[in-house]
C-alpha cells in the first residue's frame, strides 16, 4: 500500500475515533479518490452534551495544510484519538467544512495529492 | 497562507534572540578572546557534557549560540518556511545546545545530510526541516571523528563530515518511524531517534576498536551574571507577549488546558502572543528552579532552560512541566544522587520532554514520569557514547514507551476528555 493511501486511512481512522468520542452511533463515510485529490465525507449523529468537542474539532480541522509537519508526525494520526491528532488531520488536509445542527454533524475533507 | 509573507513578527523575534545572545557574549570577553574561544569550541570534541563556557569562554559560547541560531534562521527564511511552534522550539533548542555541543562547524553536515535525503526522495527540503534542525543533536559525532580520533586531520576531517552527512540522511525516515514507540508522549522525538541512531553508530565504531572521547566540562560560579541575563531575557519575552496580546493574559488559560502531547502547536492553536507569554513564564520558572536547588547556570543548564522555553510554543506549559520537576526532586530524596548533581539538574530540565504525560493523565503520573526518567537517563549515555546531545530525549522515549502502556492499563476513559 502506498504511503499516501496509508495517510488517508489514518485520517479516516482519526475522524471516526473522534466522532465515536462525541457519542456517534451511526457514521456514514463517503470516500472518493479523484485524479488530484481525496474527498472524504462523514455524516453522523452525536451526543448534544458533547457540543464543546465540535468547536474543538472545527478549530483543529481548519489549521493550514503543513507538509513539513505531516512528514514527521503523520504516524501519530489515528493513534489515540485525542485532540492533538485531530490538529494533525487539519495539517494533513487542504480544505475542511464542518456543518452541524442539533442532531447531526457533516464533515467534508479534501486532501490534495502531492504533485509528482 | 501566503508563503511569500513569511518575514513576520516570529522572524523578528528569533532574530532578536540571536542578537541578544551575540550582544551578551560580546560584553563578556574581548574580541580576541572570543575569537580564540570560538576556535577552541570548533576544533575540539563536543560530546556530552562539553560546556562551551569552560571549553572556550563565556563570550565565545554565547557568540557561537547567537551565530548558529542566526544562520539557522536565515536558512529557514531562505526556504520561505513559516515559523510555527515546532520551528520556534527547534530554534530555541539549537540556541541552547549551541552553548554545549552544537557549533558553527558541526551542525551543517547533519543538515546537509537531511538535504541530501530530500534530494534522494525528490521532495521539498522544507518537508524535512524539522528532523534536520533537531537532528543536529548528533552533530558531536562530526567533531568527535574529526578532532577526537588519532587519525591525521587530513583523513579525520573529511571522515567526520561524511559521518555527519550519513547520520543526517537517515534521521528523517527514522524520526517519522520511531515516533510510534512513545506515542508522541516524548516531545523530543528526534532526541529518541538520534539516541537510537547514535547507539548503532557507536556500536559500529566501538567494534572497530574506537572509543569515543569521554568529556565532562561543567562550569559553575556564574549564577549572578547568567541569572540576570536569562531572567531579563524571559521577562522581556513575557512582557512583549503581554503587549502583543492586547496588554492581557487572554487565552493563556486555554493554553494551560492542552495536554501538550505531540503535536500541540500553541502558535497555531492559541496564537503567537499567548505562546510568547508561555515562553516567558516557563523560562522564568525553569531558571528559578535551577537557582532554588542551588544548581549551576552554565551552558548545559541554560541549554535545558532554552529548550523548555522553545517547547513552550509546542507542548510545554507550567502545569505539565512542574510535576516532572517534582518527580525528579522526590527521586533525589530517595535515590543515591543529589538534586543538584549535574546529571540530575539536566534530568529535571530535559525530563520535561515527558510533560505530556502529566498533561494527559494527570499531575501524579507526571511525578512518576519524572521519578522514573531521572533514573533511566543515568543509564543510557554509555549506549551512544555521549554523541547524542539529546540524551534525555533518548531516555524519555524509553521511559514513555514503557510507562504509557502501564498508565493505560489503569484505564483512562477516552470519553472523559
Amino acid at each position: 500500500m502506498s504511503k499516501e493511501n496509508t495517510k488517508v486511512i489514518r485520517i479516516i481512522d482519526e475522524i471516526i475515533h473522534y466522532l465515536q468520542s462525541m457519542g456517534a452511533k451511526k457514521i456514514d463515510l463517503n470516500y472518493q479518490e479523484m485524479d488530484d485529490s481525496y474527498i472524504l465525507t462523514f455524516k453522523c449523529d452525536y451526543d448534544k452534551e458533547k457540543m464543546k468537542l465540535i468547536y474543538q474539532m472545527v478549530k483543529c480541522l481548519h489549521l493550514e495544510r503543513q507538509e513539513e509537519m505531516e512528514d514527521t508526525f503523520w504516524g501519530l494520526a489515528g493513534e489515540h484519538g485525542r485532540n492533538q491528532e485531530l490538529a494533525l488531520v487539519g495539517m494533513m488536509t487542504d480544505d475542511a467544512t464542518v456543518y452541524f445542527d442539533n442532531e447531526r454533524i457533516e464533515i467534508l475533507l479534501i486532501r490534495v495529492k502531492p504533485s509528482k | 497562507m501566503n508563503k511569500k509573507m513569511v518575514f513576520d513578527s516570529k522572524y523578528i523575534f528569533v532574530i532578536a534572540l540571536s542578537a541578544a545572545q551575540i550582544l551578551f557574549g560580546l560584553t563578556q570577553n574581548s574580541l580576541n578572546e572570543i575569537f580564540f574561544g570560538l576556535v577552541s569550541i570548533i576544533t575540539q570534541p563536543s560530546s556530552l557534557v562539553t560546556d562551551y563556557i569552560g571549553l572556550g569562554n563565556m563570550g565565545a559560547a554565547f557568540v557561537n549560540s547567537g551565530l548558529v541560531t542566526l544562520l539557522c534562521t536565515l536558512l529557514l527564511y531562505k526556504l520561505k518556511q513559516v515559523l510555527n511552534g515546532p520551528f520556534i522550539a527547534a530554534i530555541f533548542t539549537i540556541s541552547g545546545f549551541a552553548l554545549f555541543g552544537k557549533n558553527l562547524f558541526n551542525v551543517w553536515f547533519v543538515i546537509l545530510g537531511a538535504y541530501a535525503y530530500s534530494r534522494f526522495k525528490k521532495e521539498k527540503f522544507n518537508k524535512f526541516l524539522i528532523p534536520a534542525l533537531f537532528g543536529t543533536a548528533i552533530a558531536p559525532a562530526v567533531s568527535e571523528i574529526a578532532f577526537g580520533s588519532s587519525l591525521p586531520l587530513t583523513l579525520s576531517l573529511p571522515l567526520g563530515m561524511i559521518c555527519g552527512i550519513l547520520l543526517g540522511f537517515v534521521i528523517p525516515p527514522l524520526g517519522s518511524s520511531l515516533i510510534n514507540v512513545h506515542h508522541g508522549f516524548n516531545l523530543y522525538n528526534i532526541g529518541f531517534t538520534a539516541g537510537m541512531t547514535g547507539l548503532i553508530f557507536v556500536s559500529i565504531i566501538r567494534s572497530f576498536g574506537y572509543v569515543p572521547t569521554a568529556q565532562f566540562i561543567w562550569t559553575s560560579g556564574n549564577n549572578l551574571t547568567l541569572g540576570i541575563y536569562v531572567i531579563s531575557l524571559f521577562v522581556i519575552i513575557l512582557f512583549v507577549g503581554f503587549l502583543l496580546n492586547g496588554k492581557s493574559f487572554k487565552n493563556y488559560k486555554n493554553l494551560l488546558d492542552y495536554s501538550g502531547r505531540l503535536i500541540t502547536d500553541f502558535v497555531q492553536l492559541e496564537g503567537f502572543s499567548v505562546s510568547l507569554i508561555n515562553i516567558g513564564v516557563t523560562g522564568i520558572i525553569s531558571t528559578l528552579y535551577i537557582l532554588l536547588i542551588k544548581g549551576d547556570l552554565n551552558g548545559p543548564t541554560i541549554g535545558g532552560i532554552f529548550t523548555i522555553a522553545g517547547f513552550s510554543a509546542f507542548g510545554k506549559h507550567p502545569k505539565n512541566i512542574l510535576p516532572i520537576f517534582l518527580g525528579v526532586f522526590i527521586g533525589s530524596l530517595l535515590k543515591v544522587f543529589s538534586i543538584n548533581d549535574p546529571a540530575i539538574q539536566l534530568a529535571a530540565l530535559f525530563g520535561t520532554a515527558l510533560a505530556p504525560i502529566a498533561g494527559e493523565y494527570g499531575w501524579h503520573w507526571g511525578v512518576v514520569a519524572g521519578f522514573v526518567h531521572s533514573s533511566v537517563v543515568l543509564n543510557v549515555g554509555y549506549l551512544h557514547g555521549g554523541l547524542n546531545l539529546y540524551n534525555n530525549g533518548f531516555a524519555a522515549g524509553l521511559a514513555a514507551a514503557v510507562l504509557i502502556p502501564i498508565i493505560e492499563m489503569f484505564g483512562k476513559d477516552d470519553d472523559a476528555r
